[in-house]
C-alpha cells in the first residue's frame, strides 16, 4: 500500500502508456474491442425490433450472429497482423497491393463479381462476401509506406519516381471507381495524398496532385454514374435533398441528450435506409442520444490520439515505414469514421461508408481491426526499438 | 524491425524548402504529422459542435417531425352482441374479410398503364395458396385476365374485382393480413358480418342490422338493433398509430393505445330464448288451425315487466338478407282489445265503489242506457239466455258486456278517461331498446266522441290500443300491488344495468276487491269463456278472453287471451292475439277463447312446468324450484353482467 502511495507522484507525471509502447497499442486495440462491442449490441438493437415480425421464417439473431463470426475473424486477422514482422510484411507490399488489384478487377467481372444497388463491389465466398476495396486501403498504406519510406532510404539515384510509384494506387483507384465506388475511390487518394504530404512532399508537388486528381475523380463519377450527380446536389439544396440521409438526421437529432433508450428507436423501422451499416450513427444518436454519439466521437479521437503517439514514437525510433503504416492505419479508420459521421450529421454529401468497428459488414470490420493490427504491431516494435533488441 | 541501411550514416539528413528556409526531412514529417492529427482532431471537434446543434438545440425540432410520423386510424369497433337474459346469443357480429384483386393499375403520363399485378399466374398461385385452393389459381387468373380484357378501367386505371367474400377463418384472415403488404395487387376489406343464429325467432324484437353496400359496418335498422344502435355500433376511435417507413403500423410499448377495447357493447335482453321458442311454437299451431291473417304473443314477467318473449306471425327473419321485417304487431298494432278490457272497468268500478263486489248483477243480453238525454243499447256478445243473475266475477267471467256498459255507466265518462289514461292508451312507453318509430300510442275517436261512447270503453271497444300495452296493464292483475308495469326489453347494455320501468297507477287500492278480481278472471278459465280451452290444464291460469267482430259484415277484427299464472302466484303474464282469423276447416268460429286461448295455455304450461319447474297441478306436491325468469334467479353465469363483454 506504501509503496503503490510513493508511486502515484509518479503516475501522475507521466501515464504508463508513455513509458511503454505496447501500452499504446493495448489502449488501441482496448478502444477497437470496445467499440466492436458497442456495435454489436447497437447491430442487436436495429435486427431485433426491426425483423420482431418476421420472426420466425426468419430469425432476426441471424445477423448479429453473422457479425459476431465477423467480430471473431476480424479479431483473428487483426491478431495475425499485429504479429507478423514489419520487415516480412514490408517485403510483400508490392505483391499484396498487386494481389488486391486482381482482385478488383475480377470483381469487375460479370458472374464473378456480385452485383448490388447497381454496383458490383463484392465477390462472394460461401456464406459471406468479401469487399475487395476495403482491403486495398491496407495494402495502399503499406505500399506507400514502403515505396515513401525507400525514397528516403536509398540514395537519390534509386528514387523511384513519382508517377512510377504511385501508377499501382491510381490503378486501383481507378478500378474502384469503376465499380462505381467514388467514396472508396476518393478514400485511397486522399490517403494516399496525405502519406505523401506526411513523406515530406512539397507542396509544389502535392497540391496539384490533390487539386487535379481528387476534383478529376469527382467530375468523371458525376458525369458518368446519375446518383453521384444526385449526391452533390448536397452543396446546392442541402441535406434534404437526399431522403436517405435527411431521413437519418432527423433519426439523429431527434435523440435528444439521452435518447429514446435502447432499441425503442422508431426510425429504423423502414424510415432510415441502411441503418444497420452506412447509417448506423444515426441509430445511436435516436436511441442513446447526444450522450452515446459524443461517446463514439470520443472514442475514436483517443484512437486517433493514441495512433498519432504510436506514429510519432515510431518516426523516432523505428524508423520510416513503421511510422507511415501507424499514419496511414490511424488514417484508414480515423477518416472512414470521419466521413461516415459527417455524412450522418448531414455534415458532408451522402456517401455510402460504413461506420468502422460498429456498422454491420465483415469486410470494413476486418479492414479496420487490420488497421488496429499494424498500430498494435508498430507499438510493439517501437517498444522493442527503444528497448534495444536487436533480435527482433 | 530492422529498416534497409542502404544510406551511410555520415550522409547529411536530408532537407527540403520550407518558405525561404529549409528544414530537415524528419522536422517538417514531424510537423505536418502532428498538423494532419491535429486536423483529424479539428474535425472530430467540429462534429461534436454539430451534433451539439442537431440533438441538444435543435432536437425538439426533429423530435416533433418524428412525432409526425403517424397514421391516423379510423378503427370501427365490432358491433355489439344481444344476447337474451341467460347469455344465449341472438344477433352476433365477427370479423371478416372480403378479398379483391386489383386488376387494373396506375395511370402513367404516357396514358400507358402501368399493371399493379405484373405476373398474373404467379400472384394467382400465390393467393389460391392463402385462400386454401378456394377459389382454384385457374380461376382467379382467368377471373383477372377476363377483367383486362373487357375495360375499360376507371380514369386512374384501377379495377378490382371480388375474389372472395366473409373470410372468417382465423388462420386466413391472419395470412391475409400479413400478405396484404407484400403482395401488390391483393386488396382487403375488413367487415363486420351479422350473424343471428335463432332465424325468425323473435325477429320483429330484435330487428336486423345490415350495410348498406356490403363494406361497411352495419347499422341497426330495426327492433333492439336500431333502437340501441348508439350502443351497439360503438364508438369509432381515432387513433394514432406510428408507422413505418412503409405506413404500416407498429406497435411499441409506448404506442399501446389505452382505447384499444373499442368493440361495440354487448346488450342483454330481457328476452328469454326458451319462452321465446315455446311462444314460437304456439303461433305456429295457432296459424295452421285459423290461419290468421297476422298473430303475437307476449310474455312478460309481472315483477318487474321484463318481456321474457315477443313473438309474431308472419315472422321476420332477420339472417335472411331479402326479408322486410314489416309491421311489428306488438308495438305498432293498434287494435279494439274487446272483452280482455273489461277486467279494467270492472276493476276501477270496484276501486270507485259504483260497484259492489257482491252486487248482483242481472247479466242481461241487452241493456237500455241514457246518458244526457242520448240513449243507446248495449247487447251482449252471446246469444242464448242470460247466465245471470251473478255478481261481478260472473260478470266477467261470462264475459257480459251490458254489465261491463253498466260498470263503464256509473264511472261516467271522466272515469273512464281517467282510467284509459291511468292505463296509458293514448301514450307511448317509450321502451328502451325499441325504436320510437316502431311503437304506436293507441287512439281514442275524441273528435267524433259521443255522449255514450264511454259505455262501448267498458268492454274495449271505440279506441285501440297495442298488444304490448295490454299485457303491461294485465301485469297489475298479476301483481300484489294492482298495477300496471313498464315493459322493459333490455336487461343491461353498456355495461350498465337497465333499471324496471315506471309503475302504473294502482287500479284496485281494497285488498279484499283485489281478490274478486282475482276471482273474476280465475272464473273466466274455470267456469267462464275460456273453459273449454283450459280444460285439464296442468297449471292454474287465470285471464280473460277478447273477440272484436268485425263493424261491417262478417269476421273478425281480433281473437285475444290475456292470462296469468299460476292463478294463485302469478309468475308469467302471457298475451296472444291473432288478426282476423279465420272460421277453422270444421266450422268452428274464431273466438278469444278458441283460437288465443290455447296458445297462452301452450306457453304457460310449458314455460312454467318444463322450464321453471313449477310442479303441475295434479302433481303429489307443489314443488317449486328456482326457475330463470327473473334476474334473481338467473345463475351467476347467466345473470347479465355489469361489466362490458
Amino acid at each position: 500500500m506504501k509503496t503503490a502511495v510513493r508511486a502515484l507522484p509518479a503516475l501522475a507525471a507521466r501515464p504508463a502508456v508513455l513509458h511503454d509502447a505496447r501500452a499504446l497499442g493495448r489502449t488501441v486495440l482496448g478502444i477497437a474491442i470496445g467499440l466492436t462491442a458497442f456495435g454489436l449490441v447497437m447491430i442487436y438493437s436495429w435486427t431485433a425490433v426491426k425483423f420482431a415480425d418476421r420472426r420466425p421464417r426468419f430469425d432476426p439473431d441471424a445477423v448479429l450472429r453473422k457479425q459476431v463470426v465477423w467480430a471473431l475473424l476480424a479479431s483473428a486477422v487483426g491478431f495475425v497482423v499485429s504479429r507478423v514482422p514489419l520487415g516480412w510484411l514490408r517485403k510483400r507490399s508490392t505483391l499484396l497491393l498487386g494481389g488486391l488489384l486482381v482482385l478488383l478487377a475480377l470483381t469487375l467481372v460479370p458472374g464473378v463479381g456480385v452485383l448490388r444497388n447497381r454496383s458490383r463491389r463484392w465477390l462472394e465466398l460461401g456464406p459471406f462476401t468479401l469487399q475487395a476495396s476495403e482491403f486495398l486501403k491496407l495494402a495502399v498504406i503499406v505500399y506507400l509506406a514502403d515505396r515513401l519510406a525507400r525514397r528516403e532510404e536509398e540514395p537519390l539515384e534509386h528514387r523511384t519516381p513519382w508517377p512510377a510509384l504511385l501508377a499501382p494506387v491510381g490503378l486501383g483507384v481507378g478500378l474502384i471507381l469503376a465499380q462505381p465506388d467514388l467514396g472508396t475511390s476518393l478514400f485511397v487518394a486522399c490517403l494516399g495524398v496525405v502519406l505523401l504530404g506526411l513523406a515530406g512532399i512539397r507542396f509544389g508537388k502535392l497540391l496539384p496532385l490533390a487539386l487535379v486528381a481528387i476534383p478529376l475523380i469527382v467530375a468523371f463519377a458525376a458525369a458518368n454514374f446519375r446518383h453521384v450527380g444526385e449526391r452533390l446536389e448536397f452543396f446546392t439544396k442541402g441535406v434534404e435533398a437526399d431522403e436517405q440521409q435527411w431521413r437519418g438526421v432527423v433519426a439523429l437529432g431527434s435523440g435528444g441528450v439521452l435518447g429514446t433508450g435502447l432499441g425503442a428507436g422508431t426510425q429504423k423501422l423502414g424510415r432510415v435506409a441502411e441503418m444497420q451499416n452506412d447509417f448506423i450513427f444515426t441509430l445511436i444518436g435516436e436511441e442513446l442520444g447526444f450522450v452515446g454519439c459524443a461517446a463514439v466521437v470520443v472514442a475514436f479521437m483517443a484512437l486517433v490520439l493514441y495512433g498519432k503517439r504510436i506514429a510519432e514514437r515510431a518516426h523516432a525510433s523505428a524508423g520510416l515505414f513503421p511510422f507511415f503504416l501507424a499514419c496511414g492505419a490511424t488514417f484508414a479508420v480515423a477518416f472512414q469514421a470521419l466521413i461516415n459521421i459527417a455524412v450522418a450529421t448531414g455534415s458532408a454529401p451522402n456517401k455510402g461508408v460504413s461506420l468502422p468497428f460498429i456498422s454491420v459488414g465483415g469486410s470494413s470490420l476486418v479492414t479496420a481491426f487490420a488497421s488496429v493490427g499494424l498500430l498494435v504491431n508498430v507499438a510493439r516494435t517501437v517498444a522493442q526499438e527503444e528497448a534495444g533488441d536487436p533480435w527482433s | 524491425m530492422t529498416a534497409p541501411a542502404a544510406r551511410p550514416v555520415t550522409e547529411l539528413p536530408r532537407t527540403v524548402p520550407v518558405g525561404l528556409a529549409r528544414r530537415t526531412l524528419r522536422a517538417v514529417q514531424r510537423f505536418r504529422t502532428t498538423f494532419v492529427f491535429g486536423v483529424v482532431l479539428v474535425l472530430f471537434g467540429a462534429l461534436l459542435v454539430r451534433l451539439c446543434r442537431l440533438q441538444l438545440f435543435s432536437g425538439s425540432d426533429y423530435r416533433e417531425l418524428v412525432a409526425r410520423q403517424q397514421s391516423v386510424d379510423s378503427v370501427k369497433p365490432l358491433r355489439g352482441a344481444i344476447v337474451d337474459r341467460a347469455g344465449r346469443v341472438l344477433a352476433l357480429s365477427r370479423p371478416v374479410r372480403h378479398v379483391l384483386v386489383e386488376a387494373g393499375g396506375v395511370v402513367l403520363k404516357s396514358g400507358a398503364i402501368k399493371l399493379t399485378v405484373d405476373d398474373v399466374s404467379r400472384f394467382a398461385v400465390t393467393l389460391s395458396e392463402l385462400l386454401e385452393g378456394v377459389p382454384s389459381a385457374k380461376e382467379l387468373r382467368e377471373a383477372v385476365q377476363a377483367r383486362r380484357r373487357d375495360g375499360p378501367f376507371g380514369r386512374s386505371g384501377t379495377s378490382q374485382i371480388v375474389v372472395r367474400r366473409n373470410i372468417d377463418d382465423p388462420r386466413i384472415v391472419a395470412r391475409l393480413d400479413e400478405a396484404r403488404t407484400r403482395l401488390p395487387g391483393l386488396v382487403v376489406l375488413h367487415a363486420d358480418r351479422r350473424d343471428y343464429p335463432n332465424g325468425s325467432w323473435g325477429g320483429h324484437l330484435i330487428g336486423v342490422a345490415r350495410t348498406g353496400d356490403a363494406w361497411g359496418a352495419p347499422t341497426g335498422l330495426d327492433g333492439v338493433e336500431r333502437g340501441l344502435e348508439e350502443f351497439l355500433r360503438g364508438e369509432t376511435v381515432r387513433r394514432s398509430r406510428p408507422v413505418d417507413g412503409r405506413g404500416r403500423p407498429f406497435v411499441t410499448p409506448r404506442s399501446v393505445d389505452p382505447r384499444d377495447d373499442a368493440d361495440g357493447r354487448t346488450a342483454w335482453l330481457a328476452m328469454d330464448l326458451v319462452v321465446q321458442g315455446f311462444c314460437e311454437e304456439a303461433l305456429d299451431e295457432l296459424m295452421a288451425a285459423w290461419a290468421p291473417k297476422g298473430a303475437v304473443a307476449i310474455v312478460m314477467d309481472p315483477a318487474n315487466g321484463d318481456v321474457l318473449a315477443m313473438a309474431q306471425r308472419p315472422a321476420f327473419d332477420p339472417s335472411v338478407p331479402s326479408d322486410e321485417a314489416g309491421q311489428d304487431l306488438a308495438t305498432q298494432w293498434t287494435t279494439e282489445p274487446g272483452s280482455t278490457f273489461k277486467p279494467f272497468t270492472f276493476a276501477r268500478a270496484l276501486d270507485a265503489g259504483v260497484l259492489g263486489p257482491a252486487e248482483p248483477l242481472e247479466m242481461p243480453r241487452s241493456r237500455e242506457f241514457t246518458v244526457r238525454g242520448s240513449t243507446t243499447v248495449v247487447r251482449d256478445a252471446h246469444e242464448g239466455e242470460s247466465a245471470g243473475p251473478g255478481t261481478v266475477v260472473d260478470a266477467c267471467a261470462h264475459s257480459n258486456n251490458p254489465d261491463a256498459a253498466l260498470a263503464a255507466f256509473r264511472l261516467e265518462a271522466s272515469g273512464m278517461q281517467r282510467l284509459l289514461a291511468d292505463l296509458g292508451v293514448e301514450a307511448k312507453f317509450p321502451v328502451l331498446g325499441i325504436p320510437e318509430s316502431r311503437e304506436a300510442k293507441g287512439y281514442i275517436p275524441w273528435k267524433r266522441l259521443g255522449a255514450t261512447d264511454h259505455l262501448r270503453w267498458g268492454f274495449g271497444h271505440a279506441f285501440t290500443m297495442t298488444p304490448l300495452r295490454l299485457a303491461a296493464s294485465y301485469c297489475a292483475f298479476a301483481r300484489d300491488d294492482f298495477r300496471p308495469v313498464t315493459p322493459r326489453v333490455v336487461l343491461a347494455v353498456g355495461g350498465e344495468t337497465v333499471r324496471e320501468g315506471d309503475l302504473g297507477p294502482v287500479l284496485v287500492r281494497d285488498p279484499a276487491k283485489r281478490a274478486v278480481m282475482r276471482r273474476a278472471l280465475r272464473a273466466v278459465v274455470t267456469e267462464g269463456t275460456a273453459v273449454k280451452a283450459f280444460a285439464g290444464a296442468r297449471v292454474d291460469v287465470s285471464g280473460k278472453t277478447g273477440t272484436a267482430r268485425k263493424p261491417v259484415g262478417e269476421g273478425y277484427y281480433s281473437c285475444s287471451f290475456a292470462g296469468f299464472a299460476p292463478a294463485d302466484a302469478p309468475r308469467l303474464v302471457c298475451l296472444v292475439m291473432a288478426q282476423e282469423p279465420s272460421v277453422r276447416a270444421d266450422g268452428a268460429k274464431p273466438y278469444g277463447g278458441a283460437v288465443a286461448a290455447p296458445a297462452v295455455r301452450h306457453v304457460l304450461e310449458r314455460t312454467l312446468i318444463e322450464y321453471f319447474g313449477v310442479a303441475p297441478k295434479d302433481a303429489p306436491e307443489h314443488v317449486v324450484p328456482a326457475g330463470p325468469a327473473s334476474d334473481a334467479d338467473l345463475p351467476a353465469s347467466a345473470s347479465p353482467r355489469t361489466e362490458d363483454r
